[in-house]
């Protein structure tokens, strides 16, 4: 203690030592900074561009939260939903992560993912949990865009599967609807994708998405018909019912197939359009596209010819009766009924091109003037119904193609019902031609002797009668006759008693001499 | 140069031990009881209380801007910054949780850099010692409640790791956050309060209050 200074003795003067140098203390900052500068440089890295995508609704989508996956894989975040300037729908901003860069091509599907019950299941159960989140499945194309109009509804098959996309034209869905299977001999060929139907021709319009193994399959003859619910068809052989999967039975389906005895046709590409016809015998019914369509002027009655009657030739279908219904035609003094009806001129002849009809014409034009006619028959006589017969005729009468209208009119021939209407005038004219009359007469004349004999024999018959000589001998005979039977009666009566009688006679008489008779 | 207050234990040339606080003459270099190293003051205290709350400065940013939590469960990952969480509080109606967080994880840190900041100032210009001293106090008292969320954060990942059906990790935020609360920690107690009555002493002799 002795040691320490006073503050009474001489004020020690302390050492004061200025540090002048920089501390090391500074490195922490340095380091500070360094890590602040890193962490917002890892940050701004990590994000990609800002993209906005049209929706109709924001139905579950929340700024700020709600993430943007491709595959699972998150690659952005939902930062703003606002309304479009017309209030028509939202406009979604994003921030994409920096990977989700090349993944933004100009055909990029975004859709938001929600809990959906469709025709293809339910979907998006998880979000129940999670929350709604936004799906992106990348593009193909080159060009990248940053502005995105949405869809409403997920794509059914995802894009950059291997497969062919074609479209069906429909007259009415039917049960179609997105996700409906197509099927190919009960195997899952691939799906629907979009249903839109077109106002102005009256169409549904379907698209659809065949997977690669059966693309192969469709062809340009390739028909492709509803297998939906059930199909009941009743013949001549019995009563056929069919139906498809349990599958397409509820949510609708597609099947697809070659005709029968149609051979090889070329391969479809990407985006080709099919007719989707509304069941298996509709293929065989309707006609296919690049039919040509003819006139027939009939001349007798046409009850019993329909639309949709088919077209034979020699019992083998070539087209569809179209339309039947007169009109008078100044061109047409003969008020002949015009028909229209059209021909597949590819089920006539297999290699004549489709792309053209006017091979298909020309061929006909030959046909018509080596004697191909048209007439009516009876498809069935139960119900009166008419078929299209087209046929060559032996000797026909010189005839051509003619234009009424502008349709292409093809010669005709009665027949059929027409043919018996004919048939039966004839025979009745021959009846008509008949001498009748004289018939008559020598059948009057004929009579008239059978009358006097029969009053001839009237006379005869006036003989026997009470009053007549006849009739008095005849009635004395009788009583005679009844006399005698009386004696002889009482004679078989006395010999029953005694028969010995007929050798002594009757008791007190004297006994008749041996071998007199009784 | 007259640095230090007439009455003052350095202007005799007594220093206090850093470790044993045995007051001894500074001269002597080392405290003849512990052997340690005697300074007047503590050693480049108003620098490295500086640097230490520069640094915190620097990475209050991150800590604020960047999730302190992700919470990752079956129903999807959710990242969570401390703001974003007093928003959720305050919107769902938990007003005394959404001010606790509020107060103990921006309020107390950015009082605590300001008030250190205003220490420093005053270190030098020797204004308001009284008071100074006082925010002095406060300051090393309160320093250590900022961490409650790095508290929850490191209790949260500790507890909640249920495999895939929930989990939660530490965000960069929370690493940035627990570095400010733990620097300005530093900073406090590296700032030596006696530096302001040294100024104090030196701009206004006359108004020191004398030593009882």
């Amino acid at each position: 203690m002795s040691e320490l200074p006073s503050s009474t003795t001489t004020p020690l003067r302390p050492v004061v030592k200025k540090a002048r140098r920089l501390s090391p203390i500074w490195i922490i900052p340095i380091i500070a900074a360094l890590l602040g500068l890193w962490l917002a440089w890892k940050y701004y890295a990590a994000r990609g561009p800002e993209i906005t995508v049209q929706f109709e609704t924001a139905e579950g989508i929340i700024g700020g939260k709600t993430p943007v996956l491709c595959r699972s894989v998150n690659i952005g975040t939902v930062t703003a939903v606002q309304l479009t300037d017309d209030l028509q729908g939202v406009l979604v901003t994003m921030q994409m992560t920096s990977e989700a860069t090349n993944l933004l091509k100009k055909d990029a599907q975004i859709w938001v993912v929600r809990p959906r019950y469709g025709s293809s299941g339910i979907s998006g159960l998880s979000t129940i949990v999670s929350g709604s989140y936004i799906a992106l499945e990348p593009g193909v194309a080159e060009a990248s865009r940053r502005e995105f109009v949405g869809l409403e509804q997920p794509p059914v098959t995802p894009r950059g599967v291997p497969g062919l996309h074609v479209t069906f034209f429909a007259e009415e869905a039917g049960g179609i609807a997105p996700g409906s299977p197509i099927i190919y001999k009960g195997l899952n060929a691939g799906r629907i994708e979009t249903r839109v139907f077109h106002p102005k021709t009256g169409k549904v319009e379907l698209g659809a998405f065949i997977s690669s193994d059966y693309a192969r399959l469709v062809r340009k003859n390739t028909k492709f018909w509803n297998v939906s619910g059930i199909d009941v068809e009743v013949g001549a052989d019995g009563f056929h019912l069919r139906t498809g999967t349990i599958e397409s039975l509820l949510v609708g389906g597609i099947t697809f197939g070659q005709p029968e005895g149609a051979g090889s046709s070329p391969a479809v590409a990407d985006g080709s359009v099919f007719m989707l016809y509304d069941s298996l015998s509709d293929t065989k019914k309707f006609v296919m596209q690049g039919s040509i369509p003819y006139l027939l002027l009939f001349s007798g009655s046409v009850r019993g010819l329909n639309e949709d009657a088919p077209v034979e030739f020699r019992g083998v279908r070539i087209g569809t009766v179209q339309g039947v219904s007169f009109t008078y035609l100044p061109e047409n003094p003969l008020r002949q009924v015009p028909v229209l009806i059209q021909i597949d001129p590819s089920l006539i002849a297999a290699d004549l091109p489709t792309d053209s009809t006017e091979p298909a014409e020309k061929f006909i034009d030959d046909a018509v003037r080596g004697g191909l006619r048209a007439s009516l028959k009876t498809s069935s006589f139960l119900t009166g119904q008419l078929y299209v017969d087209l046929d060559f005729l032996k000797d026909p009468a010189p005839a051509t193609v003619a234009e009424l209208e502008g349709y292409r009119v093809l010669p005709t021939i009665s027949s059929g019902l027409g043919e018996l209407q004919e048939k039966v005038v004839a025979v009745l004219d021959k009846i008509q031609a008949l001498p009748l009359d004289e018939t008559v007469k020598n059948a009057s004349a004929a009579l008239d002797a059978i009358k006097g004999t029969a009053q001839s024999l009237d006379k005869t018959v006036g003989g026997y009668d009470q009053n007549g000589p006849l009739y008095q001998d005849l009635s004395q005979t009788l009583r005679q006759l009844d006399e005698t039977l009386r004696s002889l009666r009482t004679l078989t009566g006395t010999l029953e008693r005694k028969p010995n009688s007929i050798i002594f006679g009757k008791p007190g008489k004297v006994a008749p001499p041996k071998g007199s008779p009784p | 140069m007259n640095t230090f207050a007439p009455t003052s234990a350095a202007a005799r040339g007594l220093a206090l031990c850093h470790v044993c606080y045995l007051a001894s003459p500074v001269d002597a270099g080392r405290c003849p009881r512990c052997y340690s190293r005697l300074h007047l003051r503590l050693k480049e205290s108003v620098q490295r209380t500086w640097a230490l709350t520069i640094a915190a400065v620097v990475l209050y940013f991150p800590a604020n801007l960047l999730p302190v939590l992700r919470l990752e469960s079956f129903a999807g990952d959710h990242e969570n910054t401390i703001i974003g969480g007093v928003i959720e509080f305050w919107q769902q109606g938990d007003y005394p949780v959404a001010i606790i967080i509020f107060a103990a994880s921006v309020v107390i840190p950015v009082l605590k850099i300001i008030s250190i900041v205003a220490l420093c100032l005053a270190s030098r210009s020797g204004r308001h010692p009284r008071e100074m001293t006082r925010i002095y106090r406060i300051t090393e008292f309160i320093g250590r409640w900022s961490m409650v969320d790095v508290f929850v954060v490191a209790i949260l990942v500790g507890v909640v790791q249920l495999g895939s059906t929930i989990s939660i990790h530490p965000g960069a935020g929370a690493l940035s956050f627990a570095a400010v609360v733990i620097l300005t920690m530093f900073a406090a107690m590296s700032f030596d309060p006696r530096l302001i009555w040294d100024a104090a002493a030196q701009s206004d002799p006359e108004n020191l209050p004398s030593p009882q």
